[in-house]
């Protein structure tokens, strides 16, 4: 049986669980992350959930096109692959 | 006893150097012995059975005068390997050897023939030499021997005089032996002059090989346009088909394609090259361009041709990791070490902006797997964002 761990993402008091999976070849865990365009989620103050690999956001930076490049990117520890938007005007369109 | 090195029994004899490297090594010379990478030959020793064939060397023979000849073969024709172990003259033979060994991927046997050639007193046989050992060990991970050998290359072009008219053909072919250094493994080379003056002055197979030098620069300043310009025109210029020359256009013509996304013309001049390449193993072209091809191989020889497909990614994993631990210590490597030949195509893609859709239409995959093929080259490389990718893969 696969070696698996879980890792709680906490953000503005949200939580979100992920599983990694153990991969031998490479000798190391590989997340199960949600796909957020699929299911959005947002936190109690209204910010989005997002993959940092997600490029077609509006308001990403011009330059790079993806949510892990932006400065409205956030994330509980630098190099994650699930943040929130911090960007106040998808915020409001969240509410 | 006394001893006198491989160049002085060369001269003595009236034989190459390569002869008496070749002589001693199979034991012909007796007493000789093997000091480093030199051989000392007693002096006064004589090969008796080589008698005959040195009075007739004196005499008649004519030297083989022409550097990098596999870039000036006109055509290949029937097993390429027959036809160069018949050619009598062994200068000749070892040259042609040296540049079709490496082109295949039998990098330690173009190694072995050409480190007889580092300090020929022959300038062309002494510049392939250099060229290709420094590649050679590039690939077989001897990377004190890539700085040895692009050192002697560099320092051979320093100490001329490149203004020199009188030496100008020559002159031309050292420029252009730099500039192939510079160029393909973006070593830091500000000496050396541009190859565009100097052009005129090659034989044609050179010629195209420096046009495609040209466009290969034209490539790294992103001129796409211009590169894929002077490519076309060195193509359509040459009056013989000159393989080797041809192979290299018909890649950077397909790596220039793909990034003006010109996706079909991408395809067809990578099947030319393909064409023109694979029925001899010439791998190398492929190998040195891997990492700019982009997909392409993936996505026209992988199903199709798996076993050419895979020899080529053996040798760019080899290629790529040596050259990232010779001059991108920042990255040291880890791009090429940890992905695997799709990651790092998918890496190579998504660096230079082009979104999840795009990838999965061009490499016929949905964009679902191409976005978790992303989240794995993140993972690996601890990293989370287009920016930080692009430090890895596009130095």
């Amino acid at each position: 049986m696969a070696k698996t761990l879980n890792r709680q993402f906490v953000l503005y008091g949200d939580i979100v669980d992920v599983m990694f999976v153990y991969n031998e070849s490479s000798d190391k865990y590989f997340g199960d992350y949600p796909d957020f365009d699929e299911s959005p989620r947002i936190t109690p103050c209204g910010r989005r959930w997002v993959n940092a690999t997600k490029d077609d956001c509006p308001y990403a930076d011009k330059e790079y096109g993806d949510c892990g490049s932006c400065q409205y990117y956030r994330c509980e520890h630098p190099g994650d692959l699930i943040g929130v938007c911090d960007n106040e005007k998808l915020r409001k369109e969240a509410i | 006893m006394k001893f006198e090195t491989a160049n002085q029994a060369a001269a003595r004899l009236g034989v190459t150097v390569r002869a008496v490297q070749k002589w001693a090594k199979e034991g012909k010379l007796e007493g000789a012995q093997k000091i480093g990478r030199d051989w000392m030959i007693p002096f006064g020793a004589v090969a008796t059975e080589t008698k005959v064939d040195v009075v007739e060397t004196k005499a008649t023979k004519k030297v083989f005068d022409v550097a990098f000849p596999m870039f000036q073969l006109p055509y290949f024709s029937g097993e390429l390997l027959e036809h160069i172990n018949k050619i009598s003259d062994p200068d000749e033979r070892d040259l042609y050897l040296i540049e079709y060994y490496y082109f295949i991927g039998e990098l330690e046997k173009s190694e072995e023939i050409a480190e007889l050639y580092i300090d020929s007193p022959n300038l062309k046989h002494r510049l392939s030499a250099k060229l290709f050992s420094t590649f050679d060990n590039m690939i077989t991970g001897h990377l004190h021997k890539v700085h040895f050998a692009a050192g002697l290359l560099k320092s051979e072009i320093e100490n001329s005089d490149l203004t020199d008219e009188s030496a100008i053909r020559d002159n031309a072919l050292k420029v252009f032996a730099g500039v192939v250094l510079k160029t393909q493994l973006h070593t830091p080379f500000e000496t050396v002059p541009q190859i565009e003056d100097y052009i005129k002055h090659l034989p044609e197979g050179l010629r195209i090989i420096a046009l495609y030098l040209s466009a290969y620069k034209a490539y790294l300043a992103k001129d796409y346009s211009r590169s894929l310009g002077i490519a076309q025109a060195a193509i359509n210029c040459a009056t013989m088909q000159y393989p080797m020359p041809m192979i290299y256009c018909n890649i950077i013509c397909a790596i220039d394609c793909i990034n003006l996304l010109q996706l079909n013309k991408a395809g067809e001049y990578i099947k030319r090259a393909w064409e023109l390449a694979i029925p001899y193993k010439m791998y190398m072209p492929f190998v040195e361009h891997y990492s700019i091809l982009q997909g392409l191989l993936e996505n026209n020889f992988k199903r199709s041709d798996i076993d050419n497909y895979n020899k080529i990614i053996e040798l760019a994993r080899k290629y790529n990791t040596s050259w990232y631990q010779v001059y991108n210590k920042k990255t040291d490597g880890k791009v090429t070490m940890e992905l695997t030949p799709t990651e790092f195509t998918i890496a190579m893609l998504y660096s230079r902006n082009w979104r999840a859709k795009e990838i999965a239409a061009h490499m016929h995959i949905s964009e679902r797997t191409v976005t978790n093929y992303i989240q794995v080259i993140y993972e690996k490389l601890n990293i989370n964002g287009r920016k930080e990718l692009e430090k890895y893969v596009m130095n």
